[in-house]
């Protein structure tokens, strides 16, 4: 795995193209590219699902769309417009249409500001004309009452409902693309569904294209319609949700599938691991040669060692970038 | 669906000490204290009290009576008048001074502290050079090199709290930086500027304020120690710390209370100052955020 | 079960905190048992309680403002009448934990080898050079690779796997009869939680441990427990077996802890059911079943009188907190129908 080349993007005008995307952090060791060569799409009302362990640069990707981070080098195309090479005020125009909903739902809301203020500070900020009524609309499409809400601070909320006046306070600008960083990995179970429900909801209401981050690929497969699996720094495999997860092609992708701890999946789990990783990830600051998985991956051979393999075509949009992929009937 | 606001349910059970129960009534009485010396120092001149620099206006050495409620020093000046008139200087020099290092230090340490590594590494530079200085020699050579008129005094002061007031809100600030409604803002679209004075600003008033009322106790401390050493406003006008000086060359002589009603004044105001300051702290501390 | 030196045994167990909002009532009169060796899953969202009633079973929490009623009885030692200062003999060869975070429940400053040593020490029988092969026995138990080399390092040189596997090391280094593991995987990456459980499992088989598993994860309760204990604002609303709880669950709100959790295996089309609004405020509890104002299927009844666990009367090992359990799947397909329909 650990894939470059370009050829699952699709050529259709796309909302988010990225292509060749390189991150570097400057660390005391000296320079740790975080993320390299990276390339993929999102197309017009569509959610991309990423997903991969810690370390695997997928909230740095978020970031560095949101202008957070800086690229190395590579394009980011939003309708067309390179944010890496885009001025300031450019730039600022751009982030009207993307917003991003973090992890932690709480410290991701000003805790000395009301609610009323966090929710026009966007507004505020783009100099877009807004009143009461606009505030209220936004906030009962999240499910939150603006009366009592309004003149509160955050801390006298839960973490779900934080949550939804963070997705309150993105909605505001009307984006056409909402990025979600872990959105729901930091509620309980029963929050989280209604969370997930609501962005589905807010996604088809809007139109909305979303990039949604997690490590839970339970998460993914219920909310995806297109799966991107990162490992450190790279793509491994992408395609709609049923082809990654039922017919998993990359060793990577076949072991978070297998060790996903499912409730609703019946007794057979216990004995359905097919794949089982040994060790961890290992570190940024000295990536192994050729493919990045071969340490951990069961089918390593001498050629994984040498050459870095190349993304290709597996099926009907799937792609993936590993030099024995996994043939899967059906 | 709506929504029916709580307590937070999942808040730690752990009892929350002092949050709740307010701040106690020691914490007013300090803040009356602190309040009612400020207002008598403003008003003093409208105050039916004797001119503190009259002399022989009651018997010298006289103790406390009916219309000389402290007694009288002596010069036969009203000891209470001159305490009064005495709490201008103190409390100008503690409250200005702290006032200036807070804007000054404070602004600093708001735009270095946020993402500016560079302007960081120089100021903080800067601060530490400064710091190394003894406090007190560092005064006395201003006010040698000057004069020892309020303002250089009040300056001075302020002078030696910019670096400490900096560093404080500098870690402060780059505390609440990295905070995730922090890049929240700037995924927004929001200008440095903007993001330093809309999102940070308010965490941290409640740090500004600890520390200005702890400063200002030790500018009232420090001012005191120049005036004991005869380089603060020039005799007559009264400082509590010129008036210790005074009662201590007289104190061999007759009466302790001369030293004694300036130095209760210095020692409540201060720990008045630094008791608000640590309740308010407290409070702070305990989640009950921002003001 | 009555107790026997060979069952942990939980009666009536209270744990209020006082607060100054009032009592609170962090876990409310819970009973179960528990026989050697079994694996025992504690679920519940945040705020359950399951915390704290996993931390209360060896007396963990710090009590100056805690007033703990009932009792509890772990191998025949009573718990709940242990003075402070016995508290000590309690741990380590009866009992230990491991915690979420291994990074903060590990010494910062302290090489791993060292603090391990520490435990050991706990433990009369060893002597210096018996137990620095000890502390390279159970670190290679444990599944660290070079034992030797990695008991020189300090936590933070290691992976968050790797210092998870250290605080087991360290865990189970007196061979305790109970291991409490509180959220043992949750900060960890999927591939490595199952190295994870895998090792506690194998651990406790090994060892004939008792293992009580607090979690908020129902995949890692099916993976690993043979018993569940289902909690809800501080109460015990089910208990069973694990096949028993996650298949065929009596309880409504376990029925929608399982429908409002996503699966990999759950067809994209088939809606999450979350369970509306949020777990009660512990100050302003509901009077009746506390689940009752967010129950699919409650009734008035359900808003009055608390309902007490009852033993199913076919699977008595399966008890419930519920006046209208769901019957089987059945009756719950049913009853998810009518919701349907009511929705529309």
């Amino acid at each position: 795995m650990a894939g470059s080349g370009n050829a699952h993007l699709r050529q259709a005008a796309e909302l988010l193209k990225i292509q060749n995307l390189k991150v570097e952090f400057a660390t005391p060791k000296g320079k740790t590219e975080i993320i390299s060569d990276f390339s993929i799409d999102v197309g017009d009302s569509e959610v991309l699902g990423v997903v991969g362990e810690s370390g695997c640069g997928k909230s740095t990707l978020a970031k560095t769309i949101v202008q957070i981070n800086k690229a190395k080098s590579g394009s980011i195309l939003f309708e067309g417009n390179d944010i890496v090479a885009l001025s300031k005020t450019q730039a600022k125009l751009i982030s009207k249409e993307i917003q991003m909903i973090f992890q932690d739902p709480i410290s991701s809301l000003n805790p000395a500001k009301k609610i009323r203020n966090i929710i026009s500070e966007p507004l505020k900020i783009h100099k877009v004309a807004f009143d009461e009524r606009s505030i209220n609309e936004t906030l009962s499409k999240v499910g939150l009452d603006a009366n009592i809400v309004l003149d509160r601070k955050p801390r006298q909320f839960s973490g779900g409902q934080c949550q939804r006046i963070s997705i309150a306070r993105a909605l505001g600008l009307s984006p056409k693309l909402l990025i979600c960083d872990e959105p729901v990995s930091a509620l309980d179970v029963s929050i989280q569904a209604q969370i997930l429900n609501l962005l589905i909801d807010i996604k088809d209401e809007f139109k909305m294209s979303m990039l949604f981050i997690s490590h839970d690929l339970s998460v993914i497969k219920y909310i995806a319609d297109r799966i991107a699996v990162m490992y450190l720094g790279k793509l491994c495999e992408v395609g709609s949700t049923d082809q990654v997860i039922l017919k998993s092609s990359h060793p990577y992708t076949q072991a978070l599938v297998d060790s996903v701890l499912d409730v609703n999946s019946g007794s057979s789990i216990k004995t359905r691991h097919k794949i089982e990783l040994k060790g961890e990830i290992p570190s940024f600051t000295k990536p192994p040669s050729g493919c990045r998985f071969r340490l951990r991956c069961p089918f390593a051979q001498p050629i994984c060692e040498q050459d870095e393999p190349q993304i290709r075509k597996v099926g009907e949009d799937h792609f993936v970038a590993c030099h024995f992929p996994i043939m899967q009937n059906g | 669906m709506t929504l029916t606001v709580t307590e937070k349910p999942n808040a730690t059970p752990v009892a929350k000490r002092s949050s709740s129960k307010g701040l106690g009534w020691f914490f007013w009485a300090c803040t009356f204290w602190v309040l009612a010396v400020i207002i008598l120092a403003i008003i003093a001149p409208l105050l039916p009290i004797d001119n503190p620099n009259k002399t022989f206006v009651c018997q010298p050495f006289s103790g406390p009576s009916g219309s000389h409620l402290l007694g009288c020093d002596d010069l036969g000046r009203d000891i209470l008048s001159r305490i009064i008139f005495g709490s201008r200087v103190s409390m100008f020099v503690g409250i200005v001074s702290i006032g200036i290092g807070l804007i000054i230090g404070g602004f600093l340490g708001l735009i270095s502290g946020y993402n500016n590594k560079k302007l960081d590494t120089v100021m903080n530079t800067i601060a530490n050079i400064i710091i190394s200085f003894p406090t007190l020699i560092l005064l006395l050579a201003i006010v040698a090199v000057f004069n020892h008129s309020l303002i250089v005094i009040t300056l001075s002061i302020s002078f030696i709290s910019i670096p400490l007031l900096f560093r404080v809100i500098r870690s402060a600030t780059i505390s609440v930086a990295n905070k995730e409604f922090v890049q929240a803002a700037r995924t927004m679209g929001s200008s440095r500027i903007r993001i330093v004075f809309v999102e940070i600003l308010p965490n941290i008033t409640p740090i500004i304020v600890v520390y200005g009322c702890l400063g200002i106790g030790s500018a009232i401390i420090a001012e005191g120690t120049l005036a004991f050493l005869g380089l603060s406003v020039s005799l007559p006008t009264p400082s509590w710390g010129n008036m210790i000086a005074e009662g201590a060359q007289s104190f061999l002589r007759r009466d302790f209370l001369l030293t004694l009603w300036p130095s209760i004044m210095i020692i409540m105001t201060v720990v008045c100052f630094n008791f608000i300051s640590q309740r308010l702290e407290g409070k702070f501390n305990s989640g009950d955020g921002a003001i | 079960m009555e107790p026997t030196t060979d069952s942990i045994s939980v009666e009536n167990l209270s744990v209020s905190f006082k607060t100054d909002r009032g009592l609170l009532k962090a876990v409310d009169s819970v009973s179960f048992s528990l026989r050697k060796g079994s694996i025992l899953g504690i679920v519940g969202e945040s705020g359950s309680g399951k915390t704290v009633l996993s931390r209360t079973l060896i007396r963990l929490l710090p009590e100056t403002n805690l007033k703990i009623e009932g009792s509890i009885d772990l191998f025949g030692i009573k718990v709940t009448s242990l003075k402070q200062r016995q508290l000590r003999h309690l741990y380590g060869s009866l009992a230990s934990i491991i915690f979420q975070d291994p990074l903060t429940a590990l010494n910062p400053v302290m090489k791993i080898k060292k603090q391990i040593a520490e435990t050991l020490k706990v433990a009369s029988n060893h002597n210096g050079s018996n137990i620095k092969k000890s502390v390279i026995d159970l670190l290679d138990r444990v599944g660290i690779p070079d034992p030797k080399s990695k008991s020189e390092s300090y936590p933070h040189q290691l992976s968050g796997g790797q210092r998870q596997r250290v605080m087991i090391a360290s865990a189970i280094a007196n061979s305790p009869k109970l291991l409490i593991a509180d959220e043992p995987t949750t900060a960890l990456d999927v591939t490595i939680q199952l190295q994870i459980l895998k090792l506690l499992k194998e651990l406790q088989k090994q060892n004939d441990m008792t293992l009580i598993m607090v979690t908020h994860d129902l995949g890692v309760v099916e993976y690993i427990c043979d018993y569940v204990a289902v909690m809800y604002a501080g109460k015990i609303v089910e208990f069973g077996r694990t096949e028993d709880i996650l298949s065929r669950p009596l309880m409504p709100y376990t029925r929608a802890l399982i429908d409002s959790t996503p699966s990999i295996h759950r067809d994209k089309s088939e809606k999450l059911m979350p369970i509306e609004s949020m777990i009660p405020d512990p100050f302003n509890l509901p009077k009746g079943c506390r689940f009752a104002p967010r129950c699919r299927h409650s009734q008035t009844r359900c808003l009055i009188e608390s309902p007490r666990p009852t033993q199913d009367a076919i699977n008595t090992s399966h008890s419930y907190s519920c006046f209208y359990p769901l019957k089987n799947e059945w009756a719950v397909s049913k009853a998810n129908e009518t919701i349907a329909t009511s929705d529309e």
